[in-house]
């Protein structure tokens, strides 16, 4: 009778607990929210208003400013082309790893994670002078070579962690059908991993899609990325807090339909494979 | 084509695009950071560069902002690392109970982590607002008057430790939720009929075998929480008065906002420095392989 009362305070304590978290870590993104349809006067009002009139004023002005539409595309092309060199140069590298012994193996491995364990600044600063000594500051093409730094780790690693799932036997049926290799990789693990490739692509894109330090120093007006426009809204329009939001969100948006998509993949990718999740 | 063929050159075939590409995104890098280390550059006049030796590690090794922003980083990422640790496995642990909508729970835990960091640090730049902001509101219910968070210098630091840990404490959580559900279940039907108690089991049991989970998470989130930019740049811009001046934000000024190339090179060379040494400690010291 005992055991089960405290079965029962138990419980009801965990569920108590888990709803404050949640609470915590949702709260700032439902007000996020709230303050991107609000009213300019709503948006300052104090007490916060919890009831208010919608408005979608703030997303329509965010939207049909060319700034930020530029932005947005910017951002779009650099996360896609750094993406198709990173996926194009790291898939079979990580298929190398994946299933071959060579000499040096460890130490190219961990040359490869040593590009996640850089701090981003000190690939910045020579690639700014290299940039600029070329001409070539402001451009999506030098955010498109910056950005491979940030995800050819995540690329390897990762999809190393899909190629070993890979039953070995279909490799070496297809060789002794007479593929050569190379066929057996394009033909046989390639499609068997699409699902992998799709899900590192996905999380690639994010978290290019996310960077801002990159986007900060490398470009103006020209090559400017959404991130970097949301980071200079405030400088000159200090309280149009309502527009803020509202160009947080429209940010956002792509990452969590992307992420949504590939949810179960999420651990995975954030620690390059070491977690199945 | 018998060369295409050959089982033993293949897989360099495959290594040499990615050892191409990483020798351009490592290589160059770091021997142009250590060569412009060694020189006098201010970028308005590189041709007053001139050849210093040593001088900028030296003068960094005397620089009072050096020491203090090293100081603040180490402050930041051992307060954040660990209170995410924290909270991260107690959430985890609450999530690994059976209880109905789990999984939804577990996606709404997502959020914080896949919103746009540069988003993050407004949205909370808006919520701790002295006068206006919804935490001063929050708090003035429970008889706490307002504070003046990230104008502050006293609270900035600890401001911004809360928005990362707001943001990662569910990575944290979730990779550790990963961890406990792939646990095997042989050694605790053991202890159960060895009549062990629930924390026993948890503390010899739980906790030694996700000591591999527990690394990767630490590694990560130290990687990330040492370099941690976005958020500091866009709530307090390191200030005020340089409270909240991270090493990694105190090299972004020095290089272009001061555009001292040559002294950012060699803080630089020191930020990898540091973080490769302590990577390699993390891994050394715990035995973890995530090379196999």
């Amino acid at each position: 009778m005992i055991q089960k009362k405290l079965r029962q305070i138990i419980n009801i304590s965990c569920i108590t607990g888990l709803i404050i978290l949640l609470l915590f870590f949702l709260f700032p993104v439902i007000w996020m929210f709230f303050m991107s349809i609000k009213t300019r006067a709503d948006a300052l009002a104090m007490p916060p208003k919890f009831i208010f009139q919608p408005t979608l004023a703030n997303y329509a002005s965010v939207l049909t400013n060319q700034n930020f539409i530029h932005g947005f595309y910017n951002s779009l092309i650099v996360g896609i082309f750094s993406l198709i060199i990173v996926l194009f140069v790291g898939v079979p590298a990580s298929y190398a790893i994946a299933r071959y012994t060579f000499k040096h193996k460890r130490d190219i491995a961990f040359w490869i994670l040593s590009t996640r364990m850089a701090p981003p600044i000190a690939v910045l600063i020579p690639f700014y002078l290299l940039f600029r000594t070329l001409g070539l500051t402001d451009t999506r093409f030098s955010l498109i070579i910056t950005h491979i730094t940030i995800n050819l780790a995540l690329v390897i690693w990762m999809m190393r962690s899909f190629l070993q799932d890979v039953p070995r036997d279909l490799e070496e049926a297809a060789l002794i059908d007479g593929c050569t290799p190379m066929q057996s990789f394009i033909k046989i693990i390639l499609p068997l991993c699409a699902n992998g490739i799709i899900a590192t692509a996905i999380l690639g894109f994010v978290f290019s899609w996310n960077d801002l330090l990159f986007g900060l120093v490398l470009s103006g007006a020209n090559a400017k990325t959404a991130p970097v426009f949301v980071a200079n809204y405030i400088s000159y329009q200090e309280i149009m807090w309502g527009q803020l939001c509202a160009s947080g969100i429209i940010v956002t948006i792509p990452v969590i339909i992307f992420v949504g998509f590939v949810q179960r993949y999420l651990i995975r990718g954030l620690t390059l494979g070491a977690i199945k999740g | 084509m018998s060369f295409l063929q050959n089982k033993r050159i293949f897989p360099y075939l495959l290594l040499i695009p990615s050892l191409l590409i990483l020798a351009l995104i490592t290589l160059f890098p770091f021997l142009y950071n250590i060569w412009v280390s060694l020189h006098d550059y201010y970028l308005l006049y590189p041709k007053d560069m001139t050849f210093i030796g040593f001088m900028n590690y030296l003068s960094l090794l005397r620089n009072g902002d050096f020491w203090n922003s090293l100081k603040t980083s180490f402050l930041f990422t051992i307060s954040t690392v660990g209170l995410e640790f924290i909270i991260g496995l107690l959430l985890a642990l609450l999530l690994n109970r059976d209880f109905k909508g789990k999984n939804l729970f577990r996606t709404l835990f997502l959020f914080p982590m896949i919103v746009t960091p540069i988003a993050v640090g407004y949205m909370w730049r808006i919520m701790y607002s002295p006068s206006l902001g919804v935490i001063n509101y929050f708090l003035s219910f429970i008889g706490i008057t307002g504070k003046e968070w990230v104008a502050d210098p006293k609270m900035a630091l600890l401001s911004v430790v809360i928005v990362d840990v707001w943001q990662w404490t569910p990575f944290m959580a979730l990779i550790f939720l990963a961890g406990l559900m792939s646990l095997p279940r042989e050694p605790f039907e053991a202890s159960i009929v060895d009549g062990s108690t629930q924390v026993q089991s948890f503390y010899y049991i739980t906790l030694p075998l996700m000591k591999p989970v527990f690394i990767v998470a630490l590694l990560f989130r130290f990687i990330d929480s040492f370099r941690t930019f976005d958020i500091i740049y866009s709530m307090t811009g390191g200030g005020p008065i340089r409270a909240t001046e991270t090493f990694n934000i105190h090299i972004y000024y020095n290089a272009f906002r001061d555009l001292q190339i040559g002294y950012s090179g060699a803080l630089a060379i020191v930020f990898l420095f540091l973080v490769i040494v302590i990577c390699t400690l993390i891994l050394r010291w715990s035995k973890v392989e995530i090379i196999d």
